[in-house]
């Protein structure tokens, strides 16, 4: 030790600390299929099932398509971070999306056992996110009939714009939203919200309504640019809107079995931002279309929740278990082979202004291929759709 | 708690410090001016000898500094970080001096919730270790100087939860990590009370293995000379 200086002292301290390092500091050799700690809801048909006081948790899971989890590509999507998007007064349209600023996502994780352990919250956050994405496209050929291979043919890969900045009227939004952007191809979830009760882009009701929209888009625009739709007079285009998230929810309800799509998402002292998330749960809706202004604050989501409550009593005048998937499949099999066959009709002579809504239903029910199903839906179609069918 | 998770760094630091205070103190600073030639003209590049005796061997400093951005986030994410460090000098021909250092550093209990991510969130505890190597210039009053380094990021990572469905305890995210990193530091030095006390803003970029979030970090420091 005599002999030793400075600099020896230096290169010695560093060999050590990199020694140290280098058992900590290794990077993740994992191979696909990928599991993950995420926060995930809690399915009906899981062991152990989901209460109605726990409807999430912090689980390991298995991603099916997930192929780099350094940035969150799978085979359906890419993972985006940053960009801002500006949406309407009340939070609920994007009005435009900027892809500035916006890179691929960086994954912070290390490797235990064999499972991708999130190392910050925001990649906790994702690969959450990402879980809900790679569950639904896990899902979504049984319960639709449409292989994520037919969409990614047609259009690619979707990205996911993950964190987006969201202003409303110039001012920084408080409260967090996912969109589906037709326009992009793309998914956007905002910053988190302090008033979140888990992370709105964790949470599987909120990820498959998403969803939902997408799938929408290709039975009934087969992705073809329907900007035009916006030049409607406002009720045709809040009809359309209407049936977009009423369908939405369907998708929504199909997977996690919640009719309840806004339910235990956000803490809110706001009494109509309260009611209007409440009135979203389709299965408890009790107002019609001779009424709706007097019982529903939810502006065009009202004229799905009719649609999708006609949709639910079905079920249960059939005798169908609204908790049992394989019977949720049965249903939205019916109105997804229905809602592609109006989508073609209404390709070739296209969108009816006037009566669009009349038409949509009457043709949906048309080309339903089940007719005891489609005899019971239009029932209940009738006494939610008064004005309309009556 | 992040003391006792981290003794073998600690152990580790106290007796590279030990050594280097031990053996620098027993071998020459001054050696460039012994080798002058006994007749060489002193030259404006070689301090006169009363300078000599307030140069600086030893110096601790201390030092607050803050990162630039997480990557990936809109709006800048501040992470503050204390640091202590000791320096030992060797002063050199031309008023070129090198300067190595041991510095410790603490980001106490980073995490996002000034983003909302108040439901759930993971907590970051980090301790930072450095061993770097500077280079100083001191023709002017202002000292330039250049720094690189390497070093360990002792990380404890906590998940925290506000959310009624989220439970925390059983969770692998809670957990120690070991994060090598290099970095490169450019700063500026103002020397007052016979180089007594150096102060100065520096930028450094860290490159940390295995956490791509945090580069730049920006900072102020100040030393004090104890021999």
């Amino acid at each position: 030790m005599k002999h030793l200086n400075q600099p020896k002292i230096l290169f010695f301290y560093m060999i050590i600390s990199f020694m140290i390092c280098s058992c900590g500091g290794s990077h993740p050799s994992l191979t696909p299929p990928f599991q993950a700690e995420v926060i995930s809801i809690n399915l009906l048909n899981e062991p152990g099932g989901r209460t109605a006081s726990i409807p999430f948790s912090l689980k390991k899971v298995t991603f099916k398509y997930l192929e780099k989890p350094e940035t969150l590509s799978s085979r359906y999507f890419i993972f985006q971070s940053g960009g801002k998007a500006e949406s309407d007064s009340n939070n609920t349209n994007l009005t435009r999306f900027y892809q500035l600023g916006v890179s691929d996502f960086y994954n912070h994780f290390k490797e235990k056992d064999n499972t991708l352990i999130p190392q910050d919250t925001f990649s906790l956050y994702a690969t959450s996110c990402a879980y809900q994405f790679d569950l639904i496209l896990q899902k979504i050929e049984e319960i639709s009939g449409i292989h994520p291979d037919e969409i990614l043919n047609k259009k690619g890969k979707f990205k996911i714009f993950f964190n987006v900045l969201s202003h409303t009227n110039n001012k920084k939004e408080k409260t967090g939203n996912a969109f589906y952007v037709s326009s992009f191809f793309s998914f956007v979830t905002t910053l988190p919200a302090k008033t979140e009760i888990v992370p709105l882009s964790a949470n599987l009701r909120v990820i498959a309504h998403e969803y939902g929209h997408l799938i929408f888009d290709y039975l009934t625009t087969d992705f073809q640019d329907n900007s035009h739709i916006k030049e409607f007079k406002n009720d045709e285009n809040n009809y359309i809107r209407g049936i977009n998230e009423g369908f939405a929810d369907l998708t929504s309800f199909t997977i996690t079995g919640s009719t309840d799509i806004m339910g235990e998402t956000f803490l809110v002292n706001d009494h109509d931002l309260n009611a209007s998330l409440k009135i979203r749960n389709f299965s408890q809706s009790h107002f019609n279309d001779t009424n709706i202004k007097d019982h529903c604050n939810a502006s065009y989501y009202c004229l799905g929740i009719l649609f999708n409550h006609a949709y639910y009593q079905t079920l249960l005048s059939l005798g169908m278990d609204p908790n049992k998937e394989s019977d949720r499949i049965k249903g939205y099999k019916l109105i997804v082979e229905a809602m592609k066959k109006t989508g073609k009709l209404i390709r070739s002579r296209g969108l009816m202004q006037g009566h669009f809504l009349r038409h949509f239903l009457r043709d949906l029910l048309d080309n339903i291929s089940d007719s005891h199903f489609k005899s019971h839906l239009e029932n209940h179609m009738k006494a939610n759709f008064k004005n309309t069918l009556g | 708690m992040i003391f006792k998770k981290n003794l073998k760094f600690f152990v580790l630091y106290i007796f590279s410090m030990f050594f280097l205070i031990k053996n620098s103190s027993a071998s020459s600073i001054d050696y460039s001016y012994k080798k002058l030639p006994v007749n060489s003209t002193q030259t404006n590049q070689t301090p006169p000898q009363d300078q000599k005796s307030h140069q600086r061997k030893f110096a601790l400093g201390l030092g607050v500094t803050q990162n630039a951005k997480i990557s990936g986030i809109e709006e800048p994410h501040r992470l503050t970080s204390l640091e202590v460090v000791i320096y030992s000098y060797y002063h050199l021909k031309n008023l070129w001096a090198i300067r190595p250092g041991l510095r410790l550093g603490m980001t106490p209990d980073q995490d996002s919730r000034e983003h909302n991510a108040y439901s759930v969130f993971i907590s970051e505890s980090d301790f930072k270790s450095t061993a770097e190597v500077s280079f100083l210039f001191r023709k002017y009053f202002i000292i330039p100087v250049i720094t690189i380094g390497g070093g360990a990021i002792f990380r404890t990572t906590t998940l925290k939860s506000n959310s009624r469905y989220i439970s925390t305890e059983n969770s692998s995210i809670n957990g120690t990590s070991t994060l090598p990193f290099i970095q490169s530091q450019i700063s500026i030095l103002v020397p007052i009370q016979e180089e007594k006390i150096e102060f100065g803003p520096f930028a450094r970029y860290n490159h940390i293995f295995s956490d791509s979030r945090l580069d730049w970090y920006y900072g102020i420091e100040g030393s004090i000379r104890i021999f």
